[in-house]
């Protein structure tokens, strides 16, 4: 079975293009446009894996990050955010939310896939 | 005599031995008297005995009759004191006589002698023993001396009663010695006792008893002493007494003194202040009182120095938290630049990855990814480009490209090009906009500025919605409004959504997407045409966004005013009486300066205090130098050999090695040993510096202009060159815009009407003309025309100084020579920009233009 991953970001083309790159790879893929939408699927399809994109409407990436953290069903996923901003102190912050690491836009969609599959054990 | 003695006693003392000698003498002399008394009466008595006993013996002595002569004699003899009688012959023999014995005998006495041969009677007293006196009385017959008769008598009785008589007076002497004495004593102490008395007062007086009064017995000496006395105790006690009300007095002044000083030493300077007079006391209370003024009068100094020190430093504070609120926003925009411009490369990055990785798509999904990376590429150079625009409109760098416009012709072009964009939506868009209403402005950022709002709206409204431009002159201003039949904005984000990367980010906005400045573009570009732009919307009720800016009455503009001749044709029109008389007119325009491509000389700031680099920073910079930053000595000397800046500003304090190693180690060094070198140091470091090889040398604080000035004059471009006639009829103005800038070094020529700048630009051709266009005697306009009419001043660059909104005013200067215009009232830094912009700038024909271009090739501005 395939795993299952879930991305969210409020900006179509970002999202289409995980989509595409993952799906491509063989994952089943399930988006969200926004912070709430993401928490709300996370919490429904129990990804193996998590996309966040930071600047989202609702609820941003971090938020996000930290309410599910407070889950202890939810302690051990993968969280991955991705974020457009350049400062060292926001990744920082993205990790003390709870996030396991994070990616920097631009990021290499190829160099992104690797990464699943290493999270994935694949 | 002593002086210790009473007066008193001096008086017995003198007058007791007087008393008493003249008692003294007194007595000598009544016995010495009573003597001489006894004595007459002893010798009258003998000699009445003789005188008879010579008469008795007279006749017995004729006839010699012994007998009767010894009867006689023994007879006298019998008398009392009779001592020895004797009758003598005239030879001298004794006839008879108490003594027998001595009968017939010769006396041999020189007494009876004498009286025998003088006849005379002699007397003689004998003194020895108890006395006495012999009395010896010649005896006449007729006239011949029969004989004498010798009597002696004795004294002894006559003694004796002398004696006592002398007793008596000796004891009366003594008596009354006695009572004069005693009376005496009296009479001392009658005298000397109500001195005394006066005395004993007086020591009393003395010793502090002013009460008590000397009795005035009587009205003598003693009782005008008295009273003067009583008197004087009494003016005494006067005295005391007012002695003592003025020492109480005193007293009670200086407690009060003293306690207003412990009140002032006490920290309380409002006490009232201590009475002063001309007495010391007064005197010291009016220096109490000075110094109690003084020190509150520092008291309130020190408070206001405080007060302004603590304002300062609020000030500080203040600009501290807005530079803090400065650094914020700066670290959020460039965040936010960063999302921004990280999203649409993430896009681009990864389909083409994608597409360079997967060449098994279908052809229609490789279209699609090229479609998103072309999309997205627009996206980003659009952001790129509205980035640079709002910096280089804030920074004031962006060349407005001014000309006279009519409103129709902007929202025509709006329209046409968003045109796709509606209809796409499924919108209606209305124009409602005269065809004669106009403005001066840049053709392209007021276009700009429509797009936005249209494209803004056509984001926010639904399908089926309307969009309608709908424009007016109204008085002096133009406005535009563009109306959308949208969701609207809630109230509390019409302010925020001129703010840069600000969205209104609700649900319902998430599908829309913007760069997040197509608003603040539109305020700045139209604030930069001195206009406003406002929002009026409701949730739900759809969103007005209106424009307003300064109206210019173009209606004799037909189509764009591209061409300068149209603009000169209308001018024409409107100033007939000033064309009709000129030949047909050149055109000219501005080109930047041959060989002036910028000044753009680099200055190496070195200072690791991050505050002064800002500072330096925007002071360089804003006088339109590159400014290289190096935060410590050896960065300073790598950048200067690396890049050899054209001057070098030096710290002194840095943190590794100090400025004036850095000095000499490029001093040292062949490739840095020329570069100009400034100093700056809050150290008094001037000599060291000069000795070193520094050109300059500055305290800090820095002083904004005084630096300006030197590192113009060390690179060579000191504004004292640069002429700048000013003309202006209002003499404020005149002097305002002259010291302003002579301050920044420029030499500066002034002109009250337009005939004189016309003189003096011909007699000075200055580098620059600032310029009033209505002056009396020949306006701004003719001044233009005689300017560019002659060829030694027809490429001197004119700013024209207008109060006036006229925009033909501006169209007609315009054309007549390319000038800038600046509205009245502006700012010191304004004026300074466009005064250095301007000179950076020559005007030529368009003909010379059209002809250089073939050639070598100016800019035109």
């Amino acid at each position: 079975m395939a795993k299952k991953i879930l991305v969210a970001d409020d900006e179509p083309y970002v999202l289409r293009s995980i989509e595409y790159t993952l799906s491509k790879a063989g994952y089943n893929v399930v988006t969200a446009v926004d912070g709430e939408e993401a928490y709300t699927r996370i919490n429904a399809e129990n990804p193996d894996l998590v996309f966040l994109d930071i600047q989202m409407p609702k609820m941003d990436g971090n938020s996000v990050c930290k309410k599910l953290r407070e889950d202890p069903e939810k302690k051990d996923l993968y969280i991955i955010v991705i974020t457009a901003k350049g400062q060292e102190s926001e990744r920082l912050f993205s990790l003390e939310c709870g996030a396991s690491e994070y990616i920097t836009k631009p990021y290499s969609p190829r160099k992104m896939l690797e990464r699943v599959k290493e999270i994935l054990g694949e | 005599m002593s002086r210790s003695l009473s007066l008193r006693h001096k008086l017995l003392l003198l007058v007791i031995p007087l008393i008493a000698v003249f008692m003294l003498f007194n007595y000598f002399v009544i016995v010495a008297h009573e003597r001489d008394m006894l004595r007459e009466e002893a010798k009258s008595r003998a000699k009445a005995i003789v005188t008879v006993l010579a008469a008795a013996s007279e006749n017995a002595i004729a006839s010699l009759n012994t007998h009767d002569l010894q009867l006689a004699a023994d007879q006298v003899k019998q008398l009392k004191d009779v001592d020895d009688v004797a009758v003598i012959n005239r030879e001298g023999a004794v006839e008879a006589g108490s003594d027998i014995e001595t009968v017939g005998r010769k006396l041999d006495e020189p007494l009876v002698t004498a009286a025998l041969t003088s006849g005379q009677q002699q007397e003689d007293f004998n003194a020895t023993g108890s006395g006495t006196l012999t009395i010896v009385e010649p005896v006449k017959i007729g006239d011949k001396t029969a004989g004498a008769v010798k009597i002696v008598l004795s004294l002894s009785h006559l003694r004796a009663a002398l004696a006592a008589s002398r007793n008596y007076i000796f004891a009366l002497t003594a008596v009354l010695v006695v009572g004069a004495v005693a009376f005496m004593f009296w009479l001392a102490d009658f005298f000397t006792g109500p001195i005394l008395a006066v005395a004993s007062t007086a020591r009393k007086v003395a010793g502090g008893d002013l009460e008590r009064k000397v009795k005035v017995v009587s009205s003598d000496e003693i009782g005008v002493l008295a009273d003067s006395i009583n008197e004087m105790s009494a003016r005494l006690r006067g005295m005391i007494d007012q002695e003592r009300a003025a020492r109480e007095k005193l007293q009670h002044r200086v407690e009060e003194l003293l306690r207003l000083a412990e009140r002032v030493s006490g920290g309380e300077l409002t006490v009232p202040p201590a009475p002063e007079g001309t007495d010391e006391m007064g005197r010291l209370s009016a220096g109490f009182n000075d110094m109690v003024r003084n020190l509150r009068l520092n008291m309130e100094t020190q408070r206001a120095t405080l007060y302004e020190l603590e304002e300062s430093s609020h000030a500080l504070a203040e600009a501290n938290r807005q530079l803090k609120e400065l650094d914020r926003l700066k670290s959020e925009f460039l965040n936010t630049v960063s999302h921004e411009l990280r999203t649409p490369l993430t896009s681009i990055k990864a389909f083409s990855e994608i597409l360079l990785d997967n060449d098994g798509d279908d052809r229609d999904t490789q279209r699609e990814f090229l479609g998103i990376i072309n999309q997205e590429s627009d996206r980003l150079t659009r952001l790129i480009n509205n980035l640079l625009d709002l910096s280089r409109i804030e920074a004031g760098r962006m060349q407005w490209e001014m000309e006279p416009i009519r409103l129709r012709e902007v929202t025509d072009a709006c329209v046409n090009a968003t045109r796709a964009l509606v209809e796409k939506k499924g919108l209606s868009m209305t124009v409602k906009v005269p065809d004669d209403i106009g403005t001066v402005g840049d053709r392209d950022k007021l276009i700009q500025v429509v797009t936005n709002l249209i494209s803004n709206a056509v984001k926010f409204t639904d399908s089926g919605g309307s969009i309608t431009l709908s424009g007016a002159k109204i008085g002096d201003e133009l406005s535009l409004s563009v109306i959308d039949t949208g969701r609207g904005i809630p109230r509390e984000y019409h302010e925020k959504v001129f703010e840069k990367f600000q969205q209104v980010d609700t649900s319902s906005t998430r599908e829309i997407k913007g760069s997040g400045l197509g608003l603040p573009i539109v305020r700045s570009i139209v604030e930069a045409h001195g206009g406003t732009v406002k929002l009026d919307s409701e949730p739900g009720r759809g969103s007005t966004f209106t424009v307003v800016i300064p109206a210019a009455d173009l209606s004799h503009l037909k189509t764009r005013a591209v061409d300068p001749a149209e603009v000169l044709a209308a001018v024409q029109a409107a100033f007939p009486q000033s064309a009709s008389a000129e030949p047909p007119p050149t055109e000219w325009v501005e080109v930047e300066k041959p060989g002036e491509s910028g000044k753009n000389r680099r200055i190496l700031v070195v200072d690791d205090e991050p505050t002064i680099m800002r500072v330096m920073r925007h002071i360089l910079e804003s006088e339109g130098y590159t400014v290289l930053e190096a935060a410590n000595g050896m960065e300073a000397l790598a950048r200067a050999r690396e890049e050899r800046p054209d001057l070098v500003l030096l710290d002194v304090l840095l943190p590794d090695i100090d400025g004036f190693e850095v000095l000499e180690r490029m001093r040292r060094d062949p490739q840095t040993a020329d570069l100009p070198v400034v100093v700056l140091s809050i150290l008094e470091a001037k000599e060291r510096s000069f000795r070193l090889g520094a050109q300059d040398y500055f305290n800090k604080p820095i002083d904004r202009g005084k630096l300006v000035e030197t590192v113009q004059a060390l690179l060579g471009e000191g504004n004292q060159e640069i002429k700048i006639l000013v003309a202006d009829d209002d003499p404020h103005i005149l002097q305002a815009v002259a010291s302003m800038l002579s301050s920044r070094g420029y030499r500066v020529i002034t002109a009250r009407d337009g005939l004189e700048a016309v003189v003096k630009a011909r007699e000075e051709i200055p580098n620059l003309l600032v310029l009033d266009l209505y002056m009396p005697e020949m306006d701004g306009f003719e001044v233009i025309r005689k300017l560019r009419a002659w060829d030694q001043t027809s490429h001197i660059p004119i700013l024209v100084l207008t109060a006036s909104d006229i925009a033909l005013d501006e169209a007609r200067a315009l054309t007549l020579g390319a000038a800038r215009f600046m509205n009245k009232p502006f700012s010191e830094n304004e004026l300074a920009r466009m005064v250095r912009e301007a000179l950076t700038r020559v005007i030529v024909s368009k003909s010379a233009v059209e002809k250089a271009a073939e050639g070598r090739g100016f800019t035109v501005g």
